[in-house]
């Protein structure tokens, strides 16, 4: 069996050029944990991904290395949290992206598309090997619904 | 002695030497690797044979590296220092010039006892959390950091490597030594270095009272984590700066001082805890120990004893020597000896990193006395000595002459780079380069209406 049997074709996703605003809405409408970024042609640019929205509302050295971990002595309320993402709201989305990710193509073997979602603990985006646009998208839930059959 | 191939001892090692030393200042292979690579050729090129290789390693200045990193490593888990960082803060009602002199003025007295290193690794993250809470740029906060860790390390032999090299290779300077002897202007050094930073950005400074509340706000208690751990610190680094000041004229080693210290710190720490969790424990605390620094004295030490036993270093020594020929009192080759060598050491410093530069200097100079002394130029311990507080004053402040000249410049420009505000090599330099001279220029003075007049 491969990818392309259990994938979900014609996934959502964000353009590049949106703002970041737009993509938090589709991580929050639907409860997706990442959403894939693409450009104009279709192309896979990255993954926005719900760490990097939580990762804009602390203070950077939080999650610097050879930062300060756990700022223990810093007491925010949601003002600051939103004050921290004001500026950023309305830059591009392709800023953002997480462009260390596992994808798979529409013929991947199963074991190696289960290995994906194991490894990476999200949605993997399916991406056609020759043009690298983004053709669907395979969730964890698909391997269950298999299961359950 | 069998070197390879028949070749001239002097060459091969004058060779491997500048070799190595060019490709450590070429900064594309970790330096430790290149300073160990170095000391291997010396020994297989037949320049040294193992042993000779371990008598050039001084272990006085390995272990006392060794020690203070290790009781740094355990100290800095209770958060001592970012609450003295974030008290300090506030203690300036968090307007933004005075956080930058309380900053620099904690930097300067941490940096005095303990690594430079290790200084602005635990104050530069505060000052970017504090100039990001109070919306305004980091560089100036980032760059008085740098200046004043190299600034401050001056002051005691264990604040920067050039002083620890100092302290373990010359006899008769001690601890107390550098306190009286190079301490004293560092204060001055301090003040006039604000002058020109409050002048370019400090006076411009201004944050809202909205942002200087959020670090008000800022819970600087909250930062000690583990109280126990705190007073065990506290102890023991008393302990240590006691035996620095009571027990070096003693007799008592740095190193011992320093290790000793680290092996009591390291018992309390792991009191109560289990076998397994002790060993855990233990291995983290020497998983940060900085083992590049400490290989890259190693491998230093065998390079440089490599020159010294082929005599090179006689070589150098004797053109030192030449500098002093229109002189005719041991006074006046004291005074030619300290301002030459500390001008060069200045301007050497803030163009190659200062430990090689210094591991190399300490033997040529010992040779140039010896040499001085053949010729019944004797000079006399206290001239001596006034040539190593020039050599220490040159080392240290030439570091801050650029942002390759010492390795905290580099940790705090590696720091802006991953907060999304690099610091430019060349806009460093243009900022920092003056001032390094000016603060050289204000040691010059001292050294000479002190100890030249």
């Amino acid at each position: 069996m491969t990818c392309a049997e259990i994938m979900t074709p014609d996934p959502i996703t964000v353009l590049e050029n949106e703002p970041l605003e737009n993509a938090v809405a589709i991580l929050r409408d639907n409860r997706y944990r990442s959403v894939p970024v693409v450009d104009s042609q279709g192309k896979m640019v990255g993954q926005f991904e719900i760490h990097a929205l939580l990762r804009l509302l602390v203070p950077k050295v939080a999650t610097m290395r050879f930062g300060i971990p756990r700022l223990p002595f810093v007491t925010d309320d949601t003002d600051d949290l939103k004050r921290r993402l004001s500026d950023q709201y309305t830059k591009p989305v392709k800023r953002f992206v997480e462009t260390e990710y596992i994808i798979v193509h529409p013929d991947t073997p199963l074991t190696r598309v289960v290995l994906g979602l194991y490894h990476y603990h999200d949605n993997l985006p399916v991406v056609d090997s020759e043009s690298g646009r983004l053709v669907g998208i395979v969730s964890y839930w698909d391997i269950v619904e298999r299961l359950l059959d | 002695m069998d070197v390879i191939f028949g070749m001239d001892p002097v060459w091969i090692t004058g060779i491997i030497f500048v070799l190595t030393y060019a490709v450590i200042m070429t900064e594309k292979f970790n330096r430790a690797v290149v300073a160990l690579l170095g000391g291997g050729f010396m020994v297989l090129a037949g320049i040294h044979n193992q042993e000779t290789a371990l008598e050039g390693i001084d272990w006085n200045t390995i272990g006392l590296l060794t020690g203070m990193m290790t009781i740094v490593a355990i100290t800095r888990k209770c958060g001592v220092f970012q609450f003295l960082a974030i008290w300090s803060a506030k203690k300036v009602k968090a307007r933004p010039w005075g956080i930058l002199v309380m900053l620099s003025l904690v930097t300067a007295v941490l940096s005095a006892f303990l690594d430079n290193v290790t200084t602005v690794l635990l104050i530069a993250p505060v000052s970017l959390l504090i100039t990001e809470e109070l919306e305004i740029p980091p560089y100036p906060f980032l760059f008085a950091q740098i200046l004043f860790s190299n600034i401050g390390g001056t002051a005691t032999l264990i604040g920067d490597p050039p002083n620890i090299l100092i302290g373990s290779l010359v006899k008769g300077i001690d601890f107390n030594g550098f306190l009286m002897h190079v301490a004293p202007i560092v204060p001055l050094i301090f003040l006039v270095t604000l002058g020109p930073i409050y002048l370019l950005w400090g006076r411009k400074m201004k944050a809202s009272e909205e942002a200087m509340q959020r670090v008000m706000d800022f819970r600087e208690l909250e930062a000690i984590n583990d109280v126990a751990l705190l007073k065990k610190s506290m102890f023991v680094l008393t302990l240590v700066l006691l035996g620095f000041i009571f027990g070096h004229p003693a007799g008592l080693e740095p190193a011992t001082i320093a290790m000793s210290g680290a092996a009591l710190l390291l018992f309390l720490d792991n009191l109560g805890h289990s076998p397994e969790d002790q060993s855990e424990r233990v291995h983290n605390t020497f998983g940060e120990v900085e083992w590049v620094t400490i290989f890259f004295f190693i491998g230093l030490f065998v390079v440089v004893g490599g020159l010294e036993r082929v005599g090179a270093l006689e070589h150098l020594a004797s053109k030192v020597v030449k500098l002093t020929d229109g002189a005719e009192t041991t006074a006046e080759i004291t005074t030619i000896l300290s301002l030459a060598v500390m001008w060069v050491s200045a301007i050497a410093s803030a163009v190659v990193d200062n430990i090689p530069f210094v591991a190399t200097m300490i033997p040529t100079i010992k040779t140039t006395f010896v040499q001085l002394a053949a010729s019944g130029n004797e000079l006399s311990l206290e001239q001596q000595k006034t040539v190593w507080w020039s050599l220490s004053l040159g080392a240290c402040l030439g570091g801050n002459g650029s942002l390759v000249g010492a390795s905290a410049n580099l940790i705090v420009a590696g720091f802006a780079e991953r907060a999304g505000s690099p610091i430019r090599f060349l806009t460093f330099l243009k900022h920092a380069f003056p001032l390094m001279l000016m603060s050289v220029a204000i040691a010059t003075g001292y050294i000479y209406f002190r100890y030249l007049t």
